[in-house]
């Protein structure tokens, strides 16, 4: 803690799977304390409430009208974001908004205006830039080490299908499809490591799981930037076998390359999985950790939000019109970021 | 650059396996040279990447949409007709010697994937004097070449007009 003497309180809107990673990072602070929890299933909110020792709350006003929730983390389905987004900040809570910010480009703008007049906080959960690897990478960017970019290519391949047919995520009405619902991790990785917004994107999708499915679970996503260069995000839910975990970052500069290799972190497994490399424990923690210390930071005003707000609208901007390219079959252009 | 990547044996092994079924059915391509060198990266890349794409997904016509860099840094994405997506990036980067940097390719299929390192296989040397690596073994099969230059001259047109270009390899 800083000049602050108390944590700042905060409350989570959604208990389901996201939360539980917020709620862990809390855990882990000092800067923030969690004080409340809602969620449209009562009963679990009080569950969860009962085991995180704080608040436990039906509805989203009872939430907001508990003063000790200074700040508030919306951890719904997505296309409840722009509406809960609004209602939170009208509250005059600060907000930090698992990714995507809206489903629509005027959505992501709305919620940020809302912000902005009110002079809250406003953070999205692009969690991926503060992971160990992400920072490593724009360290030696900044560094100056490989030169200046002109390729990325980011390679976030799983095998686990979202269960249920009726998952919200497999409905691109509820989810805004693949693109928006985890496409605009890479996006925003590729914008961050590349120094500037996206301009175009061409994008190829494929039913990889089921042709019934109604959502690209394998997503190649090409962006074209002003400066000649590029990168291919690649986002897949369908790989098999459903143990896969494939994760590829790699940025080429004009004086050489940093790549972060399926197996960079030296652990491998031969299990009746088949051979798998481990991630190094708490590597995932940390990352939510800092997520949420930077959220506190920019709500005490002590630091700016990250990433900037026009880096969450601009990752919509390029999702949506990543969908729409995968409906055309063309190359879609990108408007000035907000 | 000296050592023809199509001759490599993790290559020709994966192609054994796409050809097997081993994977399922090849859905995607993923492909990146880049290499310590002079000139445009894709005259001096591009066949040897088109080789190896097309020795995988065998002889087809495909969307693609690319993007290049001033100094001839070319990126693309293409989806086949037979739905396969591929994307390539071939960069050089100016110094000496002449060697690559990155050589990989990923082969994505319904039922598994192959990653080759094409670079590989070699020995990781450490001393006190530092690191280097010394490649071993015997080139596998060569892929006979096939020209490239129609889908060369696409890449190269889509990256200049900005928009997607029909082509074959």
């Amino acid at each position: 803690m800083t000049e602050h003497e108390s944590p700042l309180g905060v409350g989570i809107v959604g208990v389901g799977g996201i939360a539980l990673s917020h709620m862990a990072a809390l855990r882990a602070m000092t800067s923030a304390q969690l004080v409340a929890v809602c969620d449209v299933d009562a009963a679990r909110a009080t569950e969860v409430a009962h085991l995180q020792r704080c608040t436990g709350y039906g509805s989203l006003e009872e939430l907001l009208a508990d003063d000790e929730v200074e700040a508030v983390i919306v951890c719904t389905p997505n296309m409840t974001h722009e509406q809960l987004g609004v209602q939170v900040l009208r509250a005059g809570k600060h907000l930090l908004m698992e990714k995507p910010l809206a489903l629509t480009s005027d959505g992501a703008r709305t919620v940020a205006a809302e912000a902005t007049a009110r002079d809250l906080a406003l953070a999205v959960g692009h969690s991926h830039r503060f992971s160990d690897q992400s920072l490593a990478i724009r360290e030696l960017i900044d560094a100056g080490d490989i030169g200046t970019p002109r390729f990325v290519r980011i390679v976030m391949n799983g095998g686990w299908i979202w269960p249920g047919w009726q998952a919200w995520m497999l409905n691109p009405e509820l989810s805004g499809g693949h693109s928006l619902h985890n496409g605009v991790h890479l996006v925003d990785l590729a914008s961050w490591w590349m120094g500037e917004p996206a301009t175009s994107v061409f994008s190829v999708g494929q039913h990889a799981t089921s042709e019934a499915l109604e959502i690209h679970d394998y997503l190649v996503m090409e962006l074209g930037f002003a400066s000649g260069g590029s990168a291919v995000c690649e986002i897949s839910r369908g790989e098999r076998p459903r143990s896969t975990g494939y994760l590829e970052l790699t940025v080429v500069g004009t004086d050489g390359i940093a790549a972060r290799t399926w197996d960079a972190e030296g652990v491998l497994a031969w299990t009746d999985a088949g051979l798998t490399a481990w991630s190094v424990t708490g590597s995932a923690d940390r990352t939510f950790v800092r997520e949420l210390e930077a959220f506190v930071a920019a709500a005490r005003r002590e630091a700016d939000v990250v990433p900037p707000l026009s880096a969450a609208i601009h990752a919509v901007d390029i999702a949506v019109a990543s969908e729409e390219s995968l409906r055309a079959g063309r190359t879609i252009e990108i408007g000035a970021p907000a | 650059m000296t050592v023809p990547l199509t001759t490599q044996p993790g290559f020709t092994r994966a192609l054994a396996a796409v050809r097997g079924a081993e994977i399922g059915l090849l859905r995607a391509v993923a492909l990146d040279l880049v290499a310590v060198g002079e000139g445009d990266a894709l005259r001096e890349l591009g066949p040897e990447a088109i080789e190896l794409i097309r020795s995988a997904t065998g002889p087809v016509s495909v969307e693609l949409q690319a993007h290049a860099t001033a100094d001839g840094a070319t990126t693309f994405l293409g989806r086949a007709s037979h739905g396969i997506a591929v994307s390539a990036h071939l960069s050089l980067v100016a110094g000496e010697p002449r060697e690559y940097l990155r050589a990989t390719i990923r082969l994505v299929g319904t039922h598994g994937s192959v990653l080759v390192d094409l670079l590989r296989p070699l020995l990781d040397v450490r001393t006190a004097a530092g690191a280097r690596q010394v490649r071993f073994g015997p080139p596998g099969t060569q892929i006979p070449a096939a020209d490239a230059a129609d889908t060369l001259s696409a890449i190269a047109e889509s990256a200049r007009s900005g928009r997607a270009k029909s082509t074959t390899w």
